[in-house]
């Protein structure tokens, strides 16, 4: 969805970059190389904007840039600022492409109320969204990564966004990022998936996100109702296991991995009970991705 | 027998044997297992309630196991979603 080629680094130096992720607006600067590198990979399918120039209003100012301290000495760092604001220490420089990521991401975590934010990976298809509530180590990721390259639309990685009006889902189709052996699994997988630069030895292992499908990131304004709750479990070795999830534990779960349940009161506790009323949920245990995209493709169509 | 008061207003939602309720004073969540329906809505859909009542309209007519019952409310006390206020 590119409008015409513009200058990455000159506009990250300068007043910004501006990126429409969903319905989100994000300004961006960086002087990082590293940083220029990544969106100029990961984004080039979204449609990117010289703030300079762009008369419309943004909802995250956000910057990356080296920061000089004490351990810089030894060690340069870099840091994640919001509206000139750092609410995080500062990492090595060499992690800078994830630190934006992961920034971006709190972003929406932190300060959206007018959706219930679950901390889950979600994908479409034929019009319903399949929600995928999981801790880290969960493998949702490597799960996610492999069925947006089978012809499922990617909402969310990590963020699934519900409307609480429509309690439909708004996509927010970020680069999905992948860890450590992961990594290799998915290229070996798909060779013809685009990564961006790794981020080595972070709190997480290496870290390195991938491109979004271009047509998730064309259709990132079209909502889709939820269809499945899938609670996955990577699990090494372990004979693939689906079976059904009972909704009463499915909605304590899914409340359990939301950023703002709590926020929403009332709120977040009647869109849990009409989302799950409506969806079938399941538990699934995987270790083969093959079998895992094969019960994927076999999901009980939504009434 | 005695008369418990509401701590707050409870919403509940039952699918097969579970139930989930919501505190919307405290804003906490549980999960029970096995509790009837009827009874989350005679325990939570007015302020106050006489567990006698209780006894004559409900256990009686609907042939719920007294010890369920009895599990239940000191389960809702502990939940901080009753309160027993007068013996």
């Amino acid at each position: 969805m590119k409008t015409k080629k513009i200058d990455i680094a000159a506009c990250l130096g300068s007043y910004g970059l501006t990126i429409n992720i969903g319905f989100f607006r994000y300004n961006i600067r960086s002087s990082l190389r590293t940083v220029e590198q990544s969106i100029e990979t990961l984004y080039s399918d979204f449609e990117l904007t010289d703030y300079e120039t762009d008369s419309q209003l943004v909802d995250f100012h956000v910057l990356v840039d080296e920061v000089w301290q004490l351990r810089s000495v030894f060690n340069r760092q870099a840091k994640f600022f919001l509206d000139g604001l750092a609410p995080f220490n500062s990492l090595p420089i060499q992690h800078a492409p994830a630190i934006i990521e992961w920034g971006m991401n709190w972003c929406v975590s932190s300060q959206l109320n007018t959706h219930l934010i679950i901390h889950a990976a979600v994908i479409e298809k034929d019009g319903f969204a399949a929600v995928m509530p999981a801790p880290p180590g969960s493998g949702k990721s490597t799960l996610t990564a492999s069925l947006i390259q089978e012809g499922w639309r990617l909402l969310s990685d990590e963020l699934t966004l519900i409307d609480l009006n429509t309690l439909q889902v708004s996509p927010f189709p970020r680069p999905v990022s992948l860890k450590n052996e992961s990594i290799t699994v998915i290229k070996n997988r798909y060779p013809n998936v685009i990564f961006g630069p790794i981020s080595s030895d972070t709190a997480k292992g290496n870290v390195c996100h991938i491109r979004p499908p271009s047509l998730s990131v064309k259709n990132q304004h079209v909502n889709c109702p939820i269809g499945w709750f899938i609670f996955p479990k990577y699990q090494r070795e372990a004979k693939t296991e689906f079976f059904e999830f009972g909704k009463a534990q499915a909605l304590m779960s899914v409340a359990e991995n939301s950023f703002n349940y709590s926020v929403l009161g009332e709120t977040g506790f009647d869109v849990l009970k009409n989302v799950i009323g409506k969806a079938n949920c399941f538990q699934f245990k995987y270790s083969n991705l093959d079998e895992a995209i094969k019960v994927f493709s076999g999901l009980p169509v939504p009434q | 027998m005695a008369i418990y008061q509401r701590l707050g207003r409870v919403s509940y939602t039952t699918w097969g044997s579970f139930s989930v309720l919501y505190n919307r004073n405290s804003g906490n969540t549980h999960l029970v297992e096995n509790i009837p329906a009827i009874l989350m809505e005679f325990c939570f859909s007015n302020s106050y309630f006489d567990e006698q009542e209780l006894y004559q309209n409900i256990i009686t007519d609907m042939n719920i196991d007294d010890q369920l019952v009895k599990n239940s409310l000191t389960s809702f006390v502990k939940m901080d979603l009753l309160e027993k206020v007068e013996n």
